[in-house]
């Protein structure tokens, strides 16, 4: 009698105590930015394209190591960079890593004339933010730091930026022609769209080779 | 390249000797760059010697420098010694060297061993023994190349079945052969360092050939070959024409292949890349394939169709292209494709009082903006092609305007049409270009020559294209003028004359160039072929120029880099809770009544 009289009074707080705990799960997970307010998985894209880089006969080109860690002090960022291609459909592939910046190998090399383009993401996931979440704070004057495999650190000053939406042209974005070496820094933006499981926009930085 | 009109065909194919009679293809691989010559009568040659024990029989020639072990009633033929064998040595070695040279195709590792059917074609057999039984299955040329180390045959033996025929069959062996007691080898045996045996009862079919020692034997029935028994009529060199498969392969979009990983194909019969054969004419349609790979797409374009077919009439000469350009992974900056030229000159262009030497000179440049690397020239019927000048800073890189000469001399018994194909790379691209050559033997006709070059301007294009002028010069490096120059492209028009006729007398003659311009607009990544045909003393010169325009894919779509939570697990989390806290409720109000 003891024993059932004992449970059904530890029984009321163990709801409550459970009914906490999930909420706090459930408020644990919900981002945290008002314009993420809808649920789903975002689907990892996997390239399906060969990475081997086209060898180019400028020597010049070849000296240019692989990006492998950028800095950004202004938004706390010091993340590894990954090499990516092109997704099946013709976009720029993303990282692997929510924290790991992706740069696109089939472009420029950063430090070299011409766009040299990265990628990062934006979002809240198992409680992980991105890399680029904070990605929109940068405003032009702010410096970014890109070291290659040789342990040659090219410095970019951030110029500007712009949005685009997911389907608009963006050879500005990866190409230039005024002979200058620029690096271009990409993620998301907006409002999360459940059908095509992207977010609503994109956010370009754009820098210049100090 | 030159064709002959109709009539010519007939007249020339009497001072022609060619060609093999078949229901099939005669000729999978090329035929040896040069016959036998001296050494064709011998059934058996050594160098240092040719010794028996027991009674061998040979039915043709037996010879060498010094001492021959024969009796005049153990050969049909004649046995020589001495000066009576001078020029057997340097033919055979030049046949050897020739079997030995790439222009026969690629080579497939064989192993004698047990039972084995084979098809044409070049075989490496190593150190192989053949104890069991080799079936040549087929009409056309068979070689088998050893390696340093000695190929033996056990109690082994040949079967040759539909059409294959041991005047087609070559052994060359770089040191000494051994055909074990009781076997029976087909074939031609060339043996460059060292013994040929034969053991006990041993036959052969064909010839033994030992460039610097002996030939041994033993009891040994050994016959000559005879070729061309099936021949039913005369003019035998009507009834064939030469295909050469050209492939060229684009990589602007990162891909890696090259011309190799392109299996080519002419009607099933595996060839390759550059190298003339030689098929059956008339034969209904020749259908030109390669290897797939879903990553490249395949356009054809010289002489076969867009479907990779041709008709090959007797004494055609014609060239297929095949181009491979790679699928996806645009890049934004276009990789510059590599241009290069090559013209071929014969001295004499005739030889009017029958067979003689001819020299060719290649001449190659690099009319491109970017330096050229791998080159490589294939020439049919005259090798080594060697290069006799040009690499000024020994780079091994075909540098832009640098020229490199090549010379090869050979031989020719007849009239006969020879085509280089020299390429190169750059940057993933293909560059190709064809020199063809028609050298006249037995008549007082000199042959026109004719030469085209075609420089686009811009070599690459950004995104989306936009127009492109091709320049293209005509030139004759012939002696004799030539009327009736016409320029064809198959992908631009029209072509424009913009001057070069000096003394306005509408022929091409060798101290002028014509000059002509083409525009055209591309979209996409595109190799181009140009035709330049011109006529003298009733031939028909004809040379061809490739180049290749790249066009940047367009950038690529900007990254979906966003991530979010998992909506169904939360789905699944809230489920579960209510149910948790929906049975714990129940419990709970249970409890308290």
């Amino acid at each position: 009698m003891f024993a059932k009289k004992s449970f059904k009074k530890i029984l009321l707080p163990l709801i409550l105590l459970l009914g906490g705990i999930f909420l706090a799960i459930i408020f644990y997970f919900i981002p945290i930015f008002p314009t993420q307010n809808s649920l789903v998985l975002p689907t990892e894209k996997v390239s399906l394209i060969s990475k081997q880089p086209v060898t180019t006969p400028e020597p010049e080109i070849i000296s240019f190591g692989l990006p492998v860690n950028i800095k950004i002090p202004e938004i706390n960022v010091d993340s590894m960079i990954e090499s990516v291609g092109l997704t099946s459909n013709g976009a720029m592939d993303v990282p692997k890593s929510q924290e790991n910046v992706g740069w696109f190998e089939l472009g420029t090399h950063p430090g070299e004339k011409g766009s040299a383009v990265m990628a990062g993401h934006y979002g809240i996931k198992d409680g992980k933010g991105s890399v680029f979440d904070k990605l929109y704070k940068l405003r032009p004057g702010d410096k970014i730091f890109v070291e290659d495999d040789k342990g040659l650190i090219s410095t970019f000053v951030v110029s500007g930026n712009r949005r685009y939406d997911p389907s608009d042209n963006a050879l500005a974005v990866f190409s230039s022609s005024d002979g200058k070496s620029h690096l271009n820094l990409i993620t998301c933006e907006g409002n999360w769209d459940m059908d095509t499981e992207t977010y609503s926009k994109r956010l370009v930085i754009f820098a210049d080779k100090e | 390249m030159k064709t002959f009109n109709r009539a010519l065909i007939i007249l020339l194919a009497f001072v022609s000797v060619l060609g093999l009679i078949s229901p099939a293809i005669t000729l999978a691989v090329t035929p040896p760059d040069r016959g036998l010559g001296a050494a064709a009568s011998y059934s058996v040659f050594g160098k240092s010697g040719v010794t028996t024990t027991g009674v061998t029989h040979v039915w043709g020639n037996v010879g060498a420098d010094s001492s021959v072990g024969l009796i005049a009633s153990q050969v049909d033929g004649s046995i020589n010694t001495g000066a009576a064998v001078a020029g057997v040595e340097t033919d055979a070695r030049s046949t050897y060297d020739s079997l030995m040279s790439a222009t026969q195709g690629v080579p497939t590792a064989l192993d004698l061993a047990g039972t084995n059917t084979i098809t044409p074609g070049v075989y490496t057999i190593g150190a192989t023994t053949l104890n069991g039984t080799l079936t040549l299955n087929g009409a056309g040329v068979y070689i088998f190349r050893g390696d340093s180390t000695n190929p033996t045959s056990g109690s082994g033996s040949m079967s040759l079945i539909n059409g294959a025929d041991a005047c087609n069959v070559f052994w060359a062996i770089p040191s000494s052969m051994t055909i074990g007691t009781g076997s029976h080898i087909e074939g031609t045996i060339i043996a460059h360092d060292g013994l040929i045996s034969l053991a006990t009862g041993a036959t052969l079919k064909g010839r033994a050939i030992s460039l610097i020692s002996q030939v041994t034997l033993d009891a040994n029935q050994i016959t000559e070959p005879v070729c061309g028994t099936t021949t039913t009529t005369g003019s035998r060199s009507l009834q064939q024409g030469t295909i050469n498969v050209v492939k060229t392969v684009i990589n602007d979009n990162s891909r890696t292949k090259t011309v190799a990983d392109f299996p080519l194909f002419v009607s099933d019969f595996p060839v390759v890349s550059g190298v003339t054969n030689t098929f059956r004419a008339p034969a209904g349609v020749y259908v030109i394939t390669e290897t797939r790979d879903p990553n490249y797409t395949q356009t054809f374009s010289g002489d076969c169709d867009v479907t990779g077919r041709l008709n090959l009439i007797p004494g055609d000469n014609k060239i297929c292209i095949i181009t491979n350009n790679d699928i996806g992974a645009p890049i934004i900056t276009p990789p510059v494709p590599p241009l290069i030229d090559v013209v071929k000159v014969p001295s004499p262009l005739s030889l009017p009082n029958g067979p003689g030497l001819v020299n060719y000179t290649y001449t190659l440049r690099n009319i491109g903006t970017v330096p050229v690397t791998d080159v490589t020239m294939v020439g049919d019927t005259c090798s080594p092609i060697i290069i006799a000048s040009g690499d000024l800073n020994s780079d091994a890189k075909l540098d832009v305007n640098e020229t490199w000469v090549y010379k090869c001399s050979t031989t020719l018994q007849e009239t006969h049409t020879n085509t280089v194909v020299a390429t190169g790379w750059a940057n993933g691209i293909v560059a190709t270009d064809i020199a063809s050559a028609h050298v006249v033997v037995g008549l007082p006709i000199v042959p026109p020559l004719i030469h085209i070059t075609k420089v686009p301007n811009p070599f690459t294009l950004s995104a989306g294209g936009g127009m492109v002028t091709y320049t293209k010069t005509v030139t004759n490096p012939g002696t004799v003028a030539l009327s009736n120059v016409k320029i064809t492209d198959d992908k631009c028009g029209p072509i424009t004359y913009i001057s070069g006729d000096i003394n306005n007398n509408t022929k091409l003659d060798p101290s002028e160039t014509w000059t002509y311009t083409c525009k055209t607009t591309l979209t996409a990544t595109t190799l181009n072929t140009a035709y330049a045909t011109g006529e003298a003393n009733g031939l028909i010169a004809r040379d061809f120029a490739l180049a290749t325009v790249v066009v940047a894919a367009p950038a690529p779509t900007l990254p979906a880099t966003g991530v979010h939570n998992n909506f169904w697990s939360l789905i699944a989390l809230s489920c579960l809770f209510i149910l948790s806290s929906a049975s714990l409720f129940v419990v709970y109000k249970k409890s308290k009544v």
